[in-house]
């Protein structure tokens, strides 16, 4: 136990160490941060290797307010901040090579700093017992990640999303301050753990888990994530998307589904599994029709975000009929997906980073044929892209199985006929979002990684040792997180759902055998690949039709690609295409053609947009009360004072 | 004995039945076309005069394209194991039904990469149709066996097409409907007349 406390406090001290040696300038070299945030995420892994199966509480003599600031680490926690650590361990070694990311030295030091800031408000997230502790480090968090998503904040585009990043993370906040501060009224309590979901205390949690939604970036308050993710430096994307959208999701679990003593309304159910599925099926359809490299990658988010949700919706569901093994399948299977989407969706963030290093632009528009420089980066992708389109043997597959499986199990459970189709519809859609991903992969590394260059890149750069050791841990992790047997998933998750669900033997349900499924198949690609690549091949350019040389201009482009996709949605992406011909006999000798397509986002033009005009002319009226006069404000103390009195007069 | 004689005939099969129903296939169509129709042991010649070439592969193209018809092979190999279609199939662990949908997936998602490697047009607007049919045809499959599974209260496909003893008319009617959706995905999947004409593929190298 004093290990890994520990632990834990050097891991802390060296976050801290690391903010004011940047502030002071002391010793803010990239080497050194890097080698920081390596430290301490291994401390943090080690806190958790030494912490597993038992309760770390941590009292602070700081008092603010109400309540002291206290901290609470169960296996719940452990789970995520094992997750942060190996992101924050990666991000380091990652960070170690990228030397010669040219920055001022200005902007190097808020970087780093609110990068220390950002990984440590995130640990104290994860550890928070009480909601004052939670939403003290929740803003800190918010800040800071809002801060590091304009680091390049002489770009427009940079201070536009962190604007939209932090009205989204604003009105997320104000949400749970509602609902934390109306739970507070109903039971007297800051602390998690005295909060429970009954009759009387539905309406906060509904309103707490709106805020969570916002901040998770789930159908139809995702827009944020699109912008913030493209604007961030990879590393901050991949801690936004691994980590932190995450944490939403993990005070989700812990408020709504741990810490019921009843069963929850349906209500909370059916919410999460309509979102979840409509977040899922909304991202995979965005994300395919992305030019931006980073931008596909944060709607891909969404999508998984949905899929976890689906996971959690289904758990409640259980929860409410009682139906223990279900709850038990999904809470498994949503919480793997959580860390499996974390490891998969660094390693393409941080593979999309060395391709935006290397090119200096990550518009798919423009890229193309990198795979012959970059064979590890694209070989780090491709695995990325394979588990997040949940194919076998990678890790991506094994959780999504686990949702199908606790789908089905919960369609044999149920009776009502709305259930049944609800769950069809559920599954119907996983396997759209399975094919809609690959559809989007195969478009992001046809585009990115093979074929030829579209534009004239930059020399690429010899990239750095540890960065792509960095990449290679990340993909051997989503490679042996997909072959490991799920008895070690069960037996490692299983504590976090036993308390609501009590035991339950599931070895006859999930005994899907992903072990030897994996290895044989890895082992016969390994075998056939040594007995045909020695073969003679010949070299020759690809088949012209007789015409001369491909050039770059004659492959597809990611609109084309996916442009039958699109026709077929089109309503729903608003995708217009419009083809101009011009020339004397247009028919046969066409002079000019001009062919363009349109997408509006209908939640942004139609939703949004008309909201935020509506604040805008609400607030120039509001505005009016501030007359610049000084005889006005004193009539508005005047009215202030009589109010008070008249209050304390009744009172 | 009768393990080791069922392991025999079953790799029997699985070397013989996969070009002799090629060879059948192109029969049929040729009887269909007023042709006579090269010989059923045609595929089997072109197999062993094709493993006697040496490759030629694109300048353009990357590892993945050397890689792609091995993951292939591959995936199907391993669902000749997974996918009951015999009665004498050695029982192996693991004939579950999203495994099987996904191991398809995996190969269709390395044909297409393959086909957008090489740099060439005609490949990638192959690669795209290959999905866009895919898209409408796979959520069809997983519903069809979804609904024998809950049928059969299992996604293992063994316990599934285990036929149950009930006969009763809303059975019959079940497995003739996901039959009928089954055939037709396969129609898709092996890109066979309706939906594609395999002699017209030239495009995918």
């Amino acid at each position: 136990m004093n290990l890994c406390l520990l632990s834990l406090q050097s891991a802390t001290s060296l976050l801290l160490i690391g903010v004011l040696g940047t502030v002071t300038k002391w010793r803010s070299n990239q080497v050194g941060n890097s080698l920081i945030l390596l430290l301490s995420g291994l401390l943090g892994l080690f806190t958790i290797v030494s912490t597993w199966g038992s309760d770390l509480r941590i009292h602070t003599p700081i008092n603010i307010g109400m309540t002291a600031i206290d901290f609470h680490i169960d296996e719940l926690a452990c789970v995520f901040l094992c997750l942060l650590s190996a992101i924050t361990f990666c991000i380091g070694l990652y960070s170690l090579g990228q030397e010669k990311a040219a920055r001022s030295s200005a902007q190097t030091t808020t970087y780093w700093s609110c990068l220390f800031f950002f990984v440590l408000s995130m640990g104290a997230v994860i550890g928070a017992a009480n909601a004052i502790t939670f939403l003290l480090f929740w803003e800190v968090m918010s800040i800071a990640s809002g801060l590091l998503v304009c680091s390049d904040w002489e770009s427009k585009n940079a201070r536009k999303a962190a604007l939209i990043y932090l009205g989204a993370t604003r009105i997320a906040t104000v949400f749970l301050y509602a609902g934390f501060l109306w739970l507070y009224c109903a039971t007297k309590s800051w602390e998690f753990a005295d909060w429970h979901i009954s009759a009387a205390t539905s309406a906060p949690f509904l309103l707490v888990m709106l805020g969570l939604f916002i901040k998770a970036g789930a159908w139809p308050f995702h827009i944020w994530l699109p912008y913030a993710h493209p604007a961030a430096p990879s590393p901050v994307s991949a801690l936004m998307s691994g980590v932190m959208i995450k944490l939403a999701i993990y005070v989700f679990i812990r408020l709504l589904i741990l810490d019921s003593n009843i069963a929850p309304p349906l209500l909370f159910s059916y919410i999460t599994i309509g979102i979840g599925t409509i977040s899922a099926f909304w991202g995979a359809l965005f994300s395919l029709v992305q030019q931006d490299l980073k931008r596909l990658l944060a709607y891909s988010s969404v999508e998984n975000i949905g899929i976890i949700l689906i996971g959690l919706g289904l758990c409640l569901f259980c929860l409410s009929h009682h139906f223990a093994l279900g709850a038990y399948i999904s809470l498994t299977a949503a919480l793997l997906h959580i860390f499996n989407h974390g490891v998969f969706k660094t390693l393409l963030f941080l593979s999309a980073g060395t391709v935006d290093s290397a090119c200096h632009t990550h518009d798919m528009e423009r890229l193309g044929g990198l795979g012959k420089v970059m064979p590890i980066t694209t070989c780090a992708f491709l695995i990325g892209s394979l588990s997040n389109c949940a194919l076998p043997p990678m890790n991506g597959f094994s959780s999504k199985w686990l949702i199908y499986q606790s789908l089905f199990q919960t369609l044999l459970h149920s009776r009502s006929y709305i259930d049944i189709v609800l769950m069809l519809a559920c599954i119907m859609t996983l396997a759209m979002v399975g094919t809609l991903a690959a559809i989007t992969f195969v478009k992001a590394i046809g585009t990115t990684f093979l074929g030829t260059p579209r534009s004239r890149l930059p020399q690429i750069s010899e990239y750095s040792l540890p960065s792509l050791l960095s990449l290679g841990f990340l993909a051997s992790a989503c490679i042996f997180l997909g072959v490991t047997p799920f008895d070690v998933f069960f037996l490692a998750l299983g504590p976090i759902a036993t308390p609501v669900t009590g035991a339950v033997a599931v070895t006859n349900v999930a005994s899907l055998p992903l072990f030897p499924v994996g290895s044989i198949l890895l082992l016969l690609l390994f075998l056939l690949a040594a007995f045909f690549t020695d073969r003679d091949t010949r070299r020759e350019s690809t088949w012209d039709c007789g015409f001369g040389e491909l050039t770059a201009r004659m492959q597809i482009n990611p609109e084309s690609f996916v442009t039958p996709i699109a026709h077929i949605f089109r309503h729903v992406l608003q995708f217009n295409t419009s083809i101009q011909v011009e020339g004397k006999d247009r028919r046969h000798f066409p002079e000019r053609i001009n062919s363009e397509t349109t997408m509006t986002s209908l939640l942004e033009s139609r939703v949004y947009l008309p909201a935020i005009k509506l604040v805008k002319i609400l607030s120039r009226h509001i505005a009016s009360l501030q007359a610049g006069s000084i005889h006005v404000y004193l009539f508005y103390i005047l009215i202030a004072m009589i109010t008070l009195l008249v209050a304390g007069v009744r009172a | 004995m009768n393990t080791v004689s069922d392991a025999i005939l079953f790799l029997v099969c699985l070397l013989l039945l996969p070009l002799t129903t090629i060879g059948i296939i192109r029969k049929v169509k040729a009887w269909f076309q007023n042709r006579c129709g090269p010989s059923l042991l045609q595929p089997f010649f072109n197999l062993s005069k094709l493993m006697q070439k040496d490759e030629t592969v694109s300048k353009k193209a990357t590892f993945i394209f050397r890689v792609a018809p091995i993951v292939n092979l591959c995936s199907v190999l391993l669902l000749a194991f997974l996918v009951p279609w015999l009665s004498f199939k050695p029982t192996v662990p693991g004939e579950d039904l999203i495994l099987v949908v996904y191991l398809l997936a995996l190969g269709r998602f390395f044909t297409m990469l393959a086909a957008v490697d090489t740099g060439s047009s005609f490949g990638a607007f192959a690669a795209s149709r290959e999905g866009t049919i895919s898209l409408l045809a796979e959520p069809a499959l997983i519903l069809s066996l979804a609904a024998l599974s809950l049928h059969g209260q299992s996604t293992n496909l063994e316990t599934v097409f285990a036929f149950s003893q009930t006969r009763s008319l809303a059975i019959a009617a079940l497995w003739s409907l996901s039959g009928l959706a089954l055939f037709i995905f396969s129609m898709v999947e092996l890109s066979r007349m309706p939906v594609d004409d395999p002699t017209t593929h030239l495009e995918l190298t």
